[in-house]
């Protein structure tokens, strides 16, 4: 009858300190989850600060607009005002050549965005801010950054609309796939080429657009969702490179050094992934 | 042959007497970690829902976006179980960006052109644990006060709207 008491009261305190050991690993995850969600939002938050990523694509469709009127002026001056023809020449040059700043601009945009990003990363990395557990029978340490990827949210298209001034462009890019019919907005990561300008580029960066004059929040996403332009933090270090488009998204993947019973040999990274999408563009102030 | 059957049975109901009166301790002790451990748990799950609720909106009402969460926290079925749960206050928003205030020169206006808003939220939360034996190991007080803090950064974008010359003033 002892014999038997100790056996089940030994099985029942062996039950228990199993139960312990995977309570605190799955507890110790979640707050982890959730060091790794915050840090993502915090993350995301930093692409389209000061609403740049908006500001750029507003300029790439103003610009573009301008490249196709210049190129129709020019053309109609040609045939019927040729006293004129220099003149819309000149202008259509320059219009070619500003997009060639703004192009210039929105890869630098890209640049700074990576600057940004990874150095957040960093200082996170050399802080260590997170949350951390130290129990007898489980040691948790906080969470380091150990990847990062910029890329944007499937099915989240440009923030800019098409302008309905000039009907023949609009009608050109209902034509050709470059605006959704429904929305009105331009697709992400497509190169709008203008029929005549072929050779000068005109990409808009995914963005939720503002509807009705709010603009959404940063907010965490479904990892699946994500499509990936660029990594950009690997292993606990910086990747140089630049996205090939602005990105409005990114993915954090987070490890946390866990060990059990303090044992050298028992120890694993428990790694935890985050995507986070920045604000959509502010309201246009006029 | 009665007397060996006796001495069996008294023997059986000693080791019965003796094992209650170290296992009954022992497991009221263990019931009690179990639900510190719950408890403390439920209180941090919570207190990490409150943080999220309380950055996502208008910073001047995160709190009661916090007690919202709390107060369902009481009223589910884990409430049956701990109903104790309370919010500190006040929950704190720590801005480290807004958008500035502008001028409409034309209208003579202030108004608050609309845009994203950067900080963080922090909420505490506490959760009161009555045990029926643990605390009388240590300390003797009933119930045992557990607190838990956990902040969440704040995603919230301001929309456009005229702000009054009070409200302009800093």
């Amino acid at each position: 009858m002892t014999v038997l008491m100790s056996l089940t009261f030994a099985l029942l305190v062996g039950a228990c300190v199993i139960g312990l050991v995977v309570n605190s690993l799955m507890f110790q995850r979640a707050r982890n989850q959730h060091d790794a969600d915050a840090l993502a939002v915090s993350l995301a938050d930093k692409l389209n600060a000061g609403n740049r990523i908006g500001q750029i694509n507003e300029l790439e469709a103003q610009s573009r607009e301008l490249v196709y009127l210049s190129r129709q002026a020019s053309e109609r001056c040609t045939s019927e005002e040729p006293v004129l023809a220099g003149l819309a020449a000149q202008l259509l040059e320059e219009s070619r050549v500003q997009h060639e700043l703004v192009d210039a601009e929105r890869r630098n945009m890209a640049l700074s965005m990576v600057e940004d990003v990874q150095r957040t990363a960093a200082s996170f990395n050399s802080g260590r801010g997170g949350s951390e557990l130290r129990l007898p029978w489980l040691n948790a340490a906080p969470v380091r950054i150990t990847e990062i990827e910029l890329g944007s949210i499937a099915g989240v298209q440009s923030s800019v609309r098409s302008s309905k001034l000039v009907m023949e462009l609009h009608d050109f890019d209902l034509t050709r796939g470059n605006v959704d019919r429904r929305t009105g907005l331009f697709n992400a990561e497509l190169n709008a080429r203008l029929p005549e300008d072929g050779d000068l580029k005109f990409v808009f960066a995914s963005l939720p657009a503002c509807i009705g004059g709010f603009a959404s929040p940063a907010r965490n996403t479904n990892d699946d969702v994500f499509r990936s332009y660029k990594r950009i933090w690997r292993d606990g270090a910086p990747v140089s490179g630049v996205p090939r488009e602005l990105p409005s998204a990114v993915q954090v993947t987070c490890a946390s050094d866990v060990s059990i019973a303090n044992s050298a040999s028992n120890h694993a990274d428990l790694t935890l992934r985050s995507t986070a999408i920045t604000f959509g563009a502010s309201a246009d102030e006029h | 042959m009665n007397t060996s059957c006796r001495c069996g049975r008294a023997q059986s109901l000693v080791e019965i007497t003796v094992g209650i009166v170290i296992f009954v301790p022992v497991f009221l002790v263990l019931f009690d970690l179990s639900m510190i451990l719950f408890a403390s748990q439920q209180n941090e799950n919570m207190c990490r829902n409150a943080a999220q609720a309380a950055a996502t909106g208008d910073p001047a009402q995160a709190e009661a976006r916090a007690r919202i969460v709390v107060d369902q926290q009481n009223q589910s079925h884990f409430g049956n179980v701990i109903p104790n749960f309370r919010l500190s206050s006040p929950v704190e928003t720590i801005i480290t960006s807004r958008p500035p205030v502008a001028h409409d020169l034309i209208a003579d206006k202030f108004y608050n052109p609309g845009g994203p808003i950067s900080g963080t939220a922090i909420v505490a939360t506490e959760v009161d644990v009555k045990p029926f034996i643990v605390h009388a190991l240590y300390t003797g007080k009933s119930p045992l006060t557990f607190r838990t803090k956990q902040s969440f950064p704040i995603k919230y974008v301001m929309p456009r709207e005229v702000v009054t010359r009070d409200e302009n003033v800093e």
